[in-house]
């Protein structure tokens, strides 16, 4: 924990403090290779784009630049003055990157992108109001009893980043991005900014540990209906971030944040390179993201492979990446008495593996859409990146295990597993029987209709004639109008003789 | 580009050098027994004015009838930011909306035009002859400075009147409807001034009369009223400005609803709001006429100033568009610049509100992200409307653009650690 007292004499009390402990560390480490790679693969992605237009290219670095510059200043953050100068800037710079080809559809997606991120900027505004109430900044001292409608600010504030149930609109729609920014949003940078707030503030959250736990379980729900029905390759990937994200905060919210700590970082390498090789895929068959025309296993054998591969350690199989924490997560709520929460976790799970299952089958076993002599010539820049994360996914699980507290390495119960597989076998067949009316209650889809053109059409039924509103009429448009009715009358009254009328009334009366 | 960084360089010695010089007069003249005085505030606004002036000459170049209307209104606003005494005030207060008058009906004879100058005439001119009846009722006691004076305790209906002549300036809501118009009808220049200096006027108004304010209206339903008109007006113009077609009256009505928390800050009547109003008027004063500044360069370009005509920004400007992103978001208050952190000093100093407020400071806060972000993306995407060649081959209003930037920049850091 660094301190850096600014010597001021008004704001004095706001500290600008950088913690350097072993989650930083361990973030800026996961943090600085993954975005070196996906550095590397930006060369093979803008010379197919780009070749000619140099600044496109310029442009396009110093985004990614300062996009992983502001995760860095968030990893490195001790007091929630420097947490939202990262925030903003990875808000904002996502923005543009989803927004950097100047494509209509992309321009939706980004909007739809950067104002969800704003809602959840307004309520980091209003975080401030307690801050100055409280007269704390740093939430590590001084912590007093903080109220529950700060923590749910808190809570809605840190989802609409991690794209969580109410918020979840954004992250299929943000894959209009280019190929790399998209597997640094889903890895590392912007949706798991969401999640290491609350890893990283994780005490303060305790007290609405259950509506977390609803949330993140109606998150994986959704999301797995959603890629169990879904055909479009990328967006299978997109979505089961947010199935992921959901575990993650699952599991937060029963306790063990340490080692979901550690499945972030695990997550963010495999996903990271599950995005760059559905990039090779989609390259070979020129930008298309239908599964179903991506060909068969001979085609673009090593993309294929490394994919597969990468799917399996998502899934947890043994000895890959994603065993290490997630067999722990699994092993640990399953030694706890049976809940509902736990039951609909366990078909979370089941739904995640359907779903990768599904995607194999469709993407990898029919026929080719192109044909394979137009297969391009393949480069360094080609295979390097997803081969440097190919590595690190198979070898760096067993090193991060000695990092770990105090915990057994627990294989599930055979009856467990068995009980995932048949019920994965029932996933699989009555798919789309079951999934389709699902799909239509719980789906993003429903979501992105209520996010996006129910507020733009109850905004554009108000209607205003340019700036002349009825402000415009209690002003100076309203004593002109009456004036001019003033004006108007006296003609009609001088015109049509009723003055006289009224001098013989007066008289009458008196 | 050595020429740029040449002319930048000249630009921000002659700036450094007025703001050493200021803060020198602030130093050593605080007791200087005279009409003007000088204070830490008022260094401030007279650096936006000077400021201003460098940034404005170079917009456009105009006839010598405007130019000389141009320098009477930069010498007595900073006439008007410096005078102590009542009358010296009450000129020069006044007399730069004559020289808007004369500056707007000197560009063209359109009848809305004319509106525009009636508006503006009118609407200021009903609350400073009051202000002036004001000044004349304590005519024996105007012999000592103007602002120590505290005049509601004598008679606390005045505090209206008082309260009005500089809410009329700021705008609040429900008397800005000045603003749009003479902002629309004006030239680049004028449009600057306005933003730049007038709407500072009625800030710096209030904050010197505060701490005779706070005693007539502390802990009134009076406050509680014009609470809610603040946050109501601003989130209705929030709303209005999504449905506008005119990007200049997108801006006046985008800064209606910035220098609104000006307003919240003042009569919270704590350090905090206080300090923080002072920066948002800073932070106003400096970013408001870049984005006058640069809708000009666009006009320039597409004679045009309607959303649907501006397209393409980023094909055919990637630099400059840089510089309106920069300027779109500084209303979003984004944590490196100057308006983030006097947001959150005016934010803070509101300290516990009710749940219903909350909602309304969110809600709010969406929807100014909403226009800022619809301006932006309206202005830089799309399929250019003309071809690419730009008339005005001049890399000079980026160079101001991004000089600017470096300055709002640099003053946030400064101000963290001064203020």
């Amino acid at each position: 924990m660094l301190e850096i007292s600014v010597p001021s004499t008004f704001l004095a009390d706001v500290p600008i403090i950088i913690s350097i402990d072993f989650v930083s560390i361990i973030f800026f480490y996961r943090v600085s290779l993954i975005s070196r790679v996906v550095f590397y693969y930006r060369i093979f992605y803008m010379e197919e784009d780009a070749r000619k237009a140099s600044l496109l290219n310029k442009r396009f670095f110093l985004l990614l630049f300062i996009f992983v510059g502001s995760i860095i200043i968030l990893v490195f953050s001790g007091s929630w003055v420097i947490v939202i100068i990262g925030w903003d800037g990875l808000g904002l710079v996502s923005f543009l990157l989803v927004l950097f080809y100047n494509r209509r559809r992309r321009l939706n997606s980004s909007l739809l992108t950067i104002l969800i991120n704003r809602v959840g900027d307004c309520m980091y505004i209003l975080r401030f109001i307690i801050f100055f109430f409280n007269g704390w900044f740093f939430l590590d001292g001084g912590l007093i009893e903080p109220a529950l409608l700060f923590l749910f600010i808190l809570f809605l504030g840190a989802s609409t980043k991690r794209a969580q149930a109410p918020f979840s609109s954004w992250l299929p729609a943000a894959i209009a991005a280019p190929t790399p920014v998209s597997s640094l949003v889903h890895s590392s940078t912007l949706v798991t900014a969401g999640v290491f707030v609350l890893v990283r503030f994780n005490f303060l959250i305790e007290p609405i540990h259950k509506t977390v736990a609803m949330i993140s379980l109606l998150t994986i729900l959704m999301a797995g209906s959603f890629a169990l029905y879904e055909i479009d390759f990328k967006k299978v990937v997109a979505i089961s971030t947010l199935s992921q994200l959901g575990f993650i905060v699952y599991a937060i919210s029963i306790g063990i944040w340490y080692i979901r700590f550690f499945h972030i970082i695990f997550h963010a390498f495999f996903k990271s390179s599950l995005f760059l090789s559905t990039g090779n895929l989609m390259h070979y068959i020129k930008g298309g993201q239908d599964s179903r025309i991506f060909g068969s296993i001979g085609y673009s054998f090593f993309s294929k492979l490394f994919f597969t591969v990468r799917c399996l350690s998502l899934r947890g199989f043994p000895f890959r990446l994603g065993f290490y924490s997630k067999d722990l997560v699994v092993g640990l709520i399953s030694e706890e008495k049976v809940r509902l929460e736990s039951i609909i976790f366990f078909l979370g799970c089941t739904i995640t593996i359907a779903y990768r299952l599904r995607l194999i089958k469709i993407g990898f076993s029919r026929f080719p859409a192109i044909n394979s002599s137009l297969e391009l010539k393949d480069s360094l820049f080609f295979y390097a990146p997803i081969v440097i994360l190919y590595i690190s996914c198979v070898f760096t699980g067993g090193l991060f295990y000695f990092f770990l507290p105090l915990t057994e390495l627990s294989f599930l119960d055979c009856v467990l597993g068995l009980i995932l597989l048949i019920l994965r076998g029932l996933v699989l067949y009555s798919m789309p029987q079951v999934y389709s009316i699902l799909n239509k209650i719980l789906t993003i889809r429903f979501l992105t209709k209520l996010s996006a053109p129910v507020p733009v059409s109850s905004i554009t039924k108000i209607q205003f004639l340019r700036e002349y509103t009825w402000s415009e009429i209690l002003g100076g448009g309203g004593i002109k109008m009456i004036f001019e009715y003033i004006i108007k009358s006296n003609k009609v009254a001088q015109r049509k003789g009723f003055i006289a009328i009224l001098l013989v009334a007066g008289i009458l009366i008196f | 580009m050595l020429i740029i960084i040449s002319i930048i360089g000249k630009f921000l010695k002659i700036i450094i050098f007025f703001f050493l010089l200021l803060t020198w007069f602030y130093t050593f003249i605080t007791f200087f027994d005279g009409i003007l005085s000088i204070d830490f505030l008022r260094s401030f606004i007279i650096f936006i004015t000077v400021w201003r002036f460098f940034l404005s000459i170079n917009a456009i170049t105009i006839r010598s009838l405007i130019n000389k209307t141009f320098l009477l209104i930069t010498m007595f606003s900073i006439l008007r930011f410096l005078s102590r005494r009542a009358l010296a005030f009450y000129i020069s207060f006044e007399f730069i909306f004559i020289m808007i008058f004369v500056f707007l009906i000197g560009w063209g004879k359109t009848p809305e035009r004319l509106q525009a100058t009636f508006y503006i005439f009118f609407y200021t001119i009903r609350f400073s002859l009051p202000f002036l009846v004001i000044l004349i009722s304590f005519i024996e006691k105007l012999s000592i400075e103007l602002f120590l004076i505290r005049f509601f305790s004598y008679n606390r209906f005045l505090v209206f009147f008082l309260f009005c002549v500089f809410v009329v300036k700021l705008p609040l809501f429900g008397f800005h409807m000045w603003l749009p118009k003479a902002h629309v009808e004006a030239p680049v220049r004028g449009s600057i001034t306005l933003a730049g200096v007038l709407l500072k006027l009625g800030g710096y108004g209030l904050i010197r009369f505060s701490p005779s304010l706070i005693v007539a209206i502390n802990k009134s339903t009076f406050l509680d009223i014009l609470l809610y008109i603040s946050l109501g007006g601003g989130l209705y113009l929030s709303i209005l400005c999504r449905r506008q077609i005119d990007i200049k009256i997108i801006i006046a009505f985008s800064s209606v609803v910035h220098i609104r928390i000006v307003f919240l800050g003042i009569f919270r009547f704590s350090s905090w709001g206080l300090y923080g109003a002072i920066l948002i008027i800073v932070a106003h004063g400096l970013a408001s006429p870049l984005i006058f500044f640069l809708i000009n360069s666009i006009y320039k370009n597409f004679k045009s100033r309607r959303l649907i005509i501006i397209k393409g920004l980023i094909i055919l400007r990637p630099r400059l568009c840089i510089a309106w992103f920069i300027r779109c978001i500084i209303n979003l208050s984004v944590p490196p610049f100057m308006s983030f952190f006097s947001e959150i000093c005016i934010i803070g100093s509101l300290s516990i509100l009710r749940v219903f407020e909350w909602a309304l400071l969110a809600i709010i806060g969406f929807f100014t992200g909403l226009y800022s972000i619809l301006l932006y993306t309206s202005a830089a995407q799309g399929n250019p409307t003309i071809s690419s060649l730009w008339r005005y081959k001049k890399d000079f209003f980026i160079a101001w653009a991004f000089s600017y930037f470096i300055c709002v920049f640099f003053l946030s850091s400064f101000f963290i650690d001064r203020v």
